[in-house]
């Protein structure tokens, strides 16, 4: 019997995917648990595998945006001849009540409903559309200005020039906010700044236009909807870190010999991060507009600045596990994401994130929330101050937080407390047991 | 250049090639002295007498059957047939015999016989003498299908008719007998299977037939006034068809509202959508407007017969439908 591939339900959040490439040709022969297709996800690129052995029948174009369990393809047995696709299995009228959040990955739960059913757009459009780029996603938001309301071409030049006239304006600038942390495991550096990103220079000045797609679509939507639905505040505290600076120091030699790892101040501050959220489990919940979802555990997303873009691979259970465990964790997910190959497990599950840019020299800035997480912390530059000490005054070494919360469910009483709880790790005797190796 | 009625246009074709071809011949009812019940031969059985241009008695399927005999033994016959309503009194001389023979004999003859037959409402002619039927022979495999527009396309297209090898009808719309236009001195044919842009456009495409493409222009106008640009399309043959002109307008436009007399369903613009929806699926911005008659008996009651037959506004509100401008 035909088995069908279906566009799998990779995480929490995914409602639909985008079939990058086909790894095996149609009609080519794949064996059960083989890769064969690309997808990029809301999150990521992921290689979903062969359901069965057999002949492969592709039946979903590269480039095709897909709702979450329909059929992209079927695996034919001995003898079946391609036909008509078999209808994905009813996905039995979705389980009611709230869906357990606990943010196991590739859970294939409860399907998002159909959201409207088709996007009413006419064939010009949407060709036109396809040239220049605009992803379905950016059209489903259109309103169209054909009969009956339908989107057409008109409307999606009128939209693609618009969006590269937006991005022209931005382009100039260095980006701003959202967390887009550097390679944790760099040392930070103090306030001269790596070689400044050079605004693009076109040849004759010309505005060049790039469509918000893949990575940077997926960044775009997730952080819209995020400051669209989230009411987002910040609070911002100043820690004295001479003593995390002298730790690290401290355990360095031993780390490289032991693991081979060089320890970074991100590995110390996910510890400690790790212990203030224990808590404040309100912190550590995923928010949606009916409910706040408490998570059992602490998993720490790390805001990590790849080529194509912001990902957030995640430490699990960054609480219970030795500062060794984070470390090399933390090494192994940075350098896979700077390849571009993280897996789904790796970018899923998130309770809570933690965004560094302090070797970029800033002083303190602060991030989006990423949804339905209810915090993400941004931790700016390490520099000196001149502090009182005694009767005299000291050079301190100090780091600028700053939290943005989701005030549906956190008031800043609690953001107060939480930074208050941090510096107290970060500052007194607990660091170190919190940091052991 | 001189104007020429339509129906001055048509006699001038048929004058020139009974003079041209000793093997065309004329019949039809009041062909001969009479002149034709729109006056369109007059003149020519005192030209050419009663051998050539030949009275005959009130049936068609007589009259059709006649003209297949002398087609297939060697001559060019022109036959009038009131109108169009009439044909179906000769449909088996047409459907089963005309249109097969050539198939049917393994090409060793041919039927080069044109039927000349009018169409369109408007005179108060009642539900019998007021059809335009001409998508049944454009249905019927073995027909030239034709529609002259104009004076011009009139004798251009009729005189490629008469020469054609292929049973060709030859439908002319009542109302445009005195309608005026240029028409040259000297001799010139119009090919079939060339359809003409009547004018450039480049919002919505109208596909016009017959009078509808005189309508279509005087709409365009109307609609320019509004900043709407609209191409007018006159596929002059259906059998053969220019798609190749009519898809390369749509591809352009990106919108098509496609004008024909003839009942809606089943009609032209049902074969010309189908077609061009085929054709430019990935161009088309609105879906196809279709212009066509009511699907009811033409009235005779002049209002409700203006209310039926479509003009120059139903043309202009389903061009404004295309552009979601109504």
């Amino acid at each position: 019997m035909a088995t069908p591939v279906i566009m799998p339900k990779l995480g929490l959040t995914m409602t639909e995917g985008t079939i990058v490439r086909w790894l095996k040709t149609d009609g080519a022969s794949v064996t059960k648990g083989e890769p064969i297709v690309e997808i990029l996800t809301d999150k990521a690129n992921m290689e979903v595998e062969a359901p069965a052995a057999g002949r492969l029948q592709i039946v979903a174009a590269e480039g095709a945006v897909l709702p979450i369990l329909d059929v992209i393809g079927q695996v034919l047995g001995d003898g079946e001849v391609p036909g008509p696709v078999a209808a994905p299995a009813a996905p039995a009228a979705a389980a009611p009540g709230p869906a357990t959040e606990t943010g196991a990955p590739v859970a294939p739960a409860s399907p998002s409903p159909a959201e409207g059913g088709r996007l009413r757009i006419s064939p010009a459009a949407r060709r036109v559309a396809r040239e220049l780029g605009v992803p379905e996603t950016a059209l489903a938001g259109l309103s169209g200005t054909g009969p009956g309301g339908r989107i057409v071409m008109e409307d999606v030049r009128r939209y693609a020039a618009h969006s590269a006239a937006k991005a022209a304006a931005v382009s100039p600038a260095p980006p701003v906010a959202p967390a887009s942390a550097p390679a944790p495991t760099a040392v930070p550096a103090p306030a001269s700044a790596p070689a400044a990103p050079r605004p693009a220079e076109d040849a004759a000045g010309e505005v060049r236009t790039i469509p918000l797609t893949g990575v940077r679509g997926i960044i775009a939507e997730r952080l819209t909807r995020s400051v669209r639905e989230a009411p987002q505040f910040h609070v911002s505290t100043d820690i004295l870190m001479d003593q995390l600076v002298q730790l690290r120091d401290e355990l360095q030699p031993a780390f490289e010999s032991a693991y081979r790892i060089r320890l970074s101040y991100t590995d110390l501050l996910i510890k400690a991060v790790a212990r203030a959220l224990e808590a404040f489990p309100i912190l550590n919940s995923f928010v949606s507009s009916e409910a706040i979802s408490v998570q059992p555990q602490v998993h720490l997303g790390v805001a990590v600045g790849a080529e194509q873009g912001l990902v957030v691979p995640v430490i699990r259970d960054a609480n219970l596990r030795s500062l060794a465990e984070v470390a090399a964790d933390l090494k192994r997910l940075a350098a896979s994401a700077r390849r571009g190959s993280l897996s789904l497990d790796d970018l899923t599950g998130g309770t809570f994130t933690l965004s560094n840019l302090g070797m970029f020299g800033v002083t303190s800035f602060s991030a989006i929330l990423n949804p339905p997480q209810a915090g993400i912390l941004a931790v700016g530059g390490l520099r000196e101050e001149l502090r009182p000490e005694g009767r005299g005054i000291a050079v301190r070494q100090v780091t600028s937080f700053t939290i943005t919360c989701d005030h549906r469910a956190v008031d800043g009483v609690m953001a107060a407390q939480f930074l208050a709880r941090l510096k107290e790790i970060i500052e007194g005797a607990e660091l170190r047991e919190v940091c052991r190796p | 250049m001189r104007e020429l009625t339509l129906k001055a246009a048509i006699n001038e074709a048929l004058k020139e090639e009974l003079a041209r071809d000793p093997r065309v011949v004329m019949l039809g009812e009041d062909v001969g002295p009479y002149g034709g019940n729109f006056k369109v031969t007059e003149g020519l059985w005192a030209q050419f007498g009663e051998d050539r241009v030949l009275d005959t008695p009130i049936s068609e399927n007589g009259i059709v059957g006649v003209g297949l005999g002398l087609a297939i033994t060697g001559m060019r016959p022109v036959v009038e047939v009131m109108f169009s309503d009439f044909t179906a009194n000769a449909m088996d001389q047409l459907v089963n015999q005309t249109a097969k023979m050539r198939y049917m004999s393994g090409g060793q003859v041919s039927v080069p016989m044109v039927v000349r037959t009018t169409i369109g409402g408007g005179r108060s002619s009642a539900a019998q003498h007021s059809q335009s039927l001409h998508a049944w022979f454009w249905h019927v495999p073995g027909f030239r299908v034709v529609l002259p527009s104009s004076p011009y396309e009139a004798k251009g297209l009729l005189k490629t008719a008469i020469r054609s090898e292929d049973p060709v009808m030859f439908f002319e719309h009542k109302m445009q007998y005195n309608f005026k236009g240029p028409v040259p001195e000297e001799e010139y044919l119009i090919s079939f299977g060339q359809a003409n842009v009547c004018r450039q456009g480049k919002d919505v495409t109208v596909i016009a037939t017959s009078f509808l493409v005189q309508k279509a222009l005087t709409a365009a106008e109307k609609l320019q006034a509004d900043g709407i640009d609209v191409e007018v399309v006159d596929p002059r043959t259906l059998n053969p068809l220019d798609l190749e002109t009519l898809a390369a307008s749509v591809r352009k436009t990106n919108r098509l509202v496609i004008a024909d007399e003839g009942h809606r369903t089943c009609g032209i613009g049902a074969e010309l959508a189908a077609l061009l929806q085929h054709e430019c699926f990935d161009y088309l911005d609105a879906p196809i407007e279709r212009v066509a008659t009511k699907d009811t008996p033409i009235p005779f009651s002049p209002p409700m017969e203006q209310f039926v037959v479509p003009g120059e506004a139903e043309i202009i509100s389903a061009v404004r439908r295309t552009l979601g401008r109504e």
